[in-house]
């Protein structure tokens, strides 16, 4: 249920930033989002997972593996409000500009992530803290310039997928 | 040991910071009222800053500008307490032990991140002229979904699943009434 929730967070994530209103249903805009989102999504969470284990050897050792993925899993629950808000700017709104809603529920993820850490180890720790927000903080940078660069790539697909289908319907080069 | 009480600043930068390592003092040191300005304060600013953008773009007069500023205090010091009592409702149906009147003071001290982002927005919006009611008025209520769902979360023995619903319809909320206002 937990990666769900995080799967349906980025999906829509990915989504609403290749949506266009000039093109609501343009299948390959929406594909490719989704596509991005996911992807996106499962390596943040790597990268949390990853850098949490890595600065909490003594967590892990005491509480187990999977101590760290249940609370990085807990703590993408806290997207949700930043999605919905995000579905209202996109679709209701009409808004095109929507990143900060994407970033700033990437930012609430760290501040999740550590208050998780925070509970196993009986106090909140600065140190998790800042390590959890500099993930976080990265991601979210990526996330604006790689969608910046990466909103071209749909209508090459498009036009790459009409000259093969072009191609096909009369039988090829030549 | 006496402990020392965390200066305003340190209030309003904590909560919008690390809410969950100053909710505690917040709780026990903040004044009502002093929770009821930050919300004022914070929608003041933020719907000035949509009348400013207006206002610039020629599509709204002085008359609108003085509205927008005042209907935005209203917004923050009666309709956000308000939301506060009916979260405050909602927890106490769902046996907290903390008084209504804390849960709605830290449910306006949540709006504090809002409060440096429209501070910061008109510096920007009257400094510089930038249009800013989207870049720093709509992020400062996105910054207060955080404190909201921490503050919701400790007054229900840190569960989450009363604390983010709760979030998401009051931010989803905002969101849309502010857009209609900005509209009319």
């Amino acid at each position: 249920m937990k990666s769900f929730v995080r799967f349906l967070c980025f999906a829509s994530f990915g989504i609403c930033t290749f949506y266009s209103v000039l093109e609501p249903t343009n299948p390959c805009r929406l594909g490719f989002g989704l596509l991005f989102g996911i992807i996106f999504g499962w390596l943040f969470k790597l990268f949390l997972n990853g850098f949490l284990g890595l600065f909490n050897p003594k967590i892990k050792k005491e509480h187990g593996k999977s101590v760290i993925k249940n609370a990085t899993d807990t703590s993408m629950g806290f997207m949700l409000p930043f999605v919905f808000m995000l579905l209202i700017a996109t679709f209701y709104l009409n808004w095109s500009h929507t990143s900060a809603f994407i970033s700033a529920g990437i930012m609430a993820v760290g501040t999740a992530s550590a208050i998780e850490i925070g509970k196993l180890i009986g106090k909140s720790s600065i140190k998790i803290t800042i390590v959890t927000s500099a993930v976080c903080l990265l991601f979210s940078f990526t996330w604006i310039l790689s969608t910046a660069f990466l909103i071209k790539v749909p209508p090459f697909i498009e036009g790459g997928a009409g000259i093969i289908k072009t191609l096909l319907s009369k039988g090829g080069v030549g | 040991m006496e402990k020392t009480k965390p200066s305003m600043l340190k209030t309003i930068f904590g909560m919008m910071i690390n809410p969950s390592g100053i909710l505690k003092s917040a709780m026990l040191n903040t004044k009502w009222y002093f929770s009821l300005i930050v919300s004022a304060l914070a929608f003041g600013l933020f719907f000035l800053q949509t009348g400013l953008d207006l206002y610039k773009t020629g599509q709204k007069g002085v008359d609108f500008l003085l509205l927008s500023a005042g209907v935005g205090v209203l917004y923050g010091a009666l309709l956000i307490p308000l939301l506060g009592f009916l979260v405050a409702v909602i927890l106490k149906l769902s046996k907290t032990d903390k008084k209504i009147g804390q849960i709605i003071s830290l449910f306006c001290l949540s709006y504090s991140g809002a409060l440096i982002y429209g501070t910061l927005g008109i510096a920007f919006s009257l400094g510089l002229g930038w249009k800013t009611s989207i870049a720093f008025g709509v992020s400062g209520i996105l910054w207060a979904i955080g404190p909201t769902i921490v503050t919701i979360r400790e007054m229900t023995g840190g569960k989450n699943a009363m604390s983010i619903p709760i979030a998401t319809i009051i931010s989803g909320a905002i969101l849309v009434s502010w857009s209609i206002f900005g509209n009319l």
